[in-house]
């Protein structure tokens, strides 16, 4: 028993590891990307883009409540990552190209506040089912669905400062200080708008409570 | 296990879960909460609906982009045609010209300053100058017609005639211009000594000296540069300084107005 412990500790290690070296190498791609595409090489630059994008747009449409938007804002990112190519100081590209999406959707937040839009307007319509993986059980998917359905209207409910400030935390691992200079605003404005916003998105979501307990 | 009334509940700190859930707690705080979810079921559920909420937050299910967000050739070439034009409107150039503007017009400002300061007002031109200006635009003074009265009978027939000449005849008899235009008591209050002819030298030289001030007594009136006064009677040096402050001042504004917004990547990259 002991032994399958220790083995079990050495095969979690070395998937660290695996993973960390993954990520440095990752990382070291995407600095020479930068490089090639600061030197105007376009195919290094999409090249970047089609590493990160997903990841991008993922973030973004949890910050902005529109499918549509969501896109345009990465793709504003994307400008604004080509045109500040100089600008990159080393260190994760994937980071740096975070912080300007999460610019751009803040700018685009800020643009629409006076215009609301219908929030996740693809939740409403039936057809529209988010992608779930292959192996998944019927009854599972079926569950997520709704979940993720429940959730989006809840989040979209909340006051953008609130559910960027959640999403920063929770999804991308941020902490208080970061979060609240990427929003510029205090630390103790952003650790408020984290626990009001989540009571709030739980007292939201009190009519579904069961989907999110076991 | 004893737990606290869902009546009680309504009396519990739910800020004090979330902040617990978000590790934002001293110890005394933590003990309270802890003691809080220990005791009441309301509170335990709070507690464990956060974490659940939290996870599906990063579990959430994301629609595919609906595109590809790749740059084309068109694309680049416009955003590097953006990126020049940045430069140039942007902060750097404008902040450059706006910098040496107002550097221009400090500078102006101060020499315009000093120069007026240490070669102003005692200097004979610049007397002269702003004697001329208050004889030509100023009623005559009551001395001066009483000097003039008694300049009278002999000279005042042939001041008007002797002036309409000396304006006629400019250059020879170094008359100011503006006196020449004025009236023709100013006319003849302004002639020079050393411009009059010989035969009313002495009486013109008379209604001269005394109509100057004490600081002029006994000097020579001369003619004043047409550079030194303006056109309306304006001191030539007064519109430098004033041209220099407008200068320095549209320097400033040109530093410190915000720029052109540059759409969504303000502020992007740091």
């Amino acid at each position: 028993m002991d032994v399958t412990v220790a083995d079990e500790r050495v095969v979690t290690d070395a998937k660290t590891a695996d993973e960390r070296s993954s990520e440095a190498l990752g990382q070291g791609v995407d600095a020479a990307l930068v490089e090639e595409a600061s030197r105007g090489r376009l195919e290094a630059f999409n090249e970047l883009v089609a590493r990160h994008q997903d990841h991008l747009f993922a973030l973004v449409y949890r910050l902005v409540p529109d499918r549509d938007q969501a896109a345009d804002a990465v793709q504003e990112a994307f400008f604004s990552a080509y045109r500040n190519l100089h600008s990159f100081r080393g260190g994760s590209v994937r980071s740096w190209l975070s912080r300007i999406a999460i610019n751009a959707a803040m700018d685009l937040q800020r643009a629409t506040r006076r215009r609301p839009s219908q929030p996740y307007p693809e939740y409403e319509d039936e057809s529209w089912q988010p992608p779930a993986a292959a192996d998944v059980e019927p009854e599972a998917k079926a569950l997520a669905a709704e979940r993720s359905k429940a959730l989006a209207r809840a989040l979209a409910a909340l006051p953008f400062e609130q559910r960027n400030c959640i999403v920063l935390f929770d999804v991308e691992g941020y902490d208080y200080a970061e979060i609240a200079t990427i929003m510029r605003v205090e630390v103790g404005t952003v650790k408020s708008r984290i626990h009001r916003g989540r009571l709030a998105l739980r007292k939201a979501l009190s009519s579904s409570r069961e989907l999110f307990r076991g | 296990m004893d737990r606290t009334p869902p009546a009680a509940h309504a009396t519990h700190d739910e800020l004090l879960i979330a902040r617990l859930y978000g590790g934002d707690v001293d110890a005394a705080e933590r003990e309270r909460a802890l003691e809080q979810i220990a005791e009441c079921r309301d509170c335990a559920e709070l507690f464990a609906d956060l974490g659940a909420i939290a996870d599906a937050v990063v579990a959430m299910q994301v629609p595919r982009r609906p595109r590809d967000f790749g740059l084309t050739e068109a694309d680049a070439a416009r955003l590097r045609r953006r990126r020049l034009s940045a430069w140039f409107f942007g902060a750097g150039l404008r902040r450059s010209l706006g910098g040496s503007l107002a550097a221009l017009g400090l500078v102006g400002v101060v020499l315009t300053g000093v120069a007026s300061l240490t070669s102003g007002a005692a200097s004979p031109v610049e007397f002269s100058s702003n004697q001329s200006l208050t004889g030509a635009a100023q009623p005559v003074p009551a001395a001066s017609q009483a000097d003039l009265a008694a300049f009278g009978s002999a000279a005042a027939p042939t001041a008007a005639p002797a002036a309409t000449a000396a304006a006629s005849e400019r250059s020879a008899t170094n008359l100011s211009p503006t006196a020449a235009s004025a009236s023709p008591a100013a006319s003849a209050y302004a002639v020079s000594p050393a411009s009059q002819a010989p035969a009313q030298q002495g009486d013109l030289g008379k209604v001269s000296l005394a109509s100057q001030s004490p600081a002029g007594l006994g000097q020579p009136t001369p003619a004043v540069p047409e550079s030194s006064v303006a056109h309306g009677g304006i001191d030539a040096r007064l519109l430098w300084l004033v041209g220099f402050g407008v200068l320095f001042l549209f320097g400033i504004a040109v530093v410190i107005l915000p720029g052109r917004r540059r759409g969504h990547g303000r502020g992007g990259p740091s």
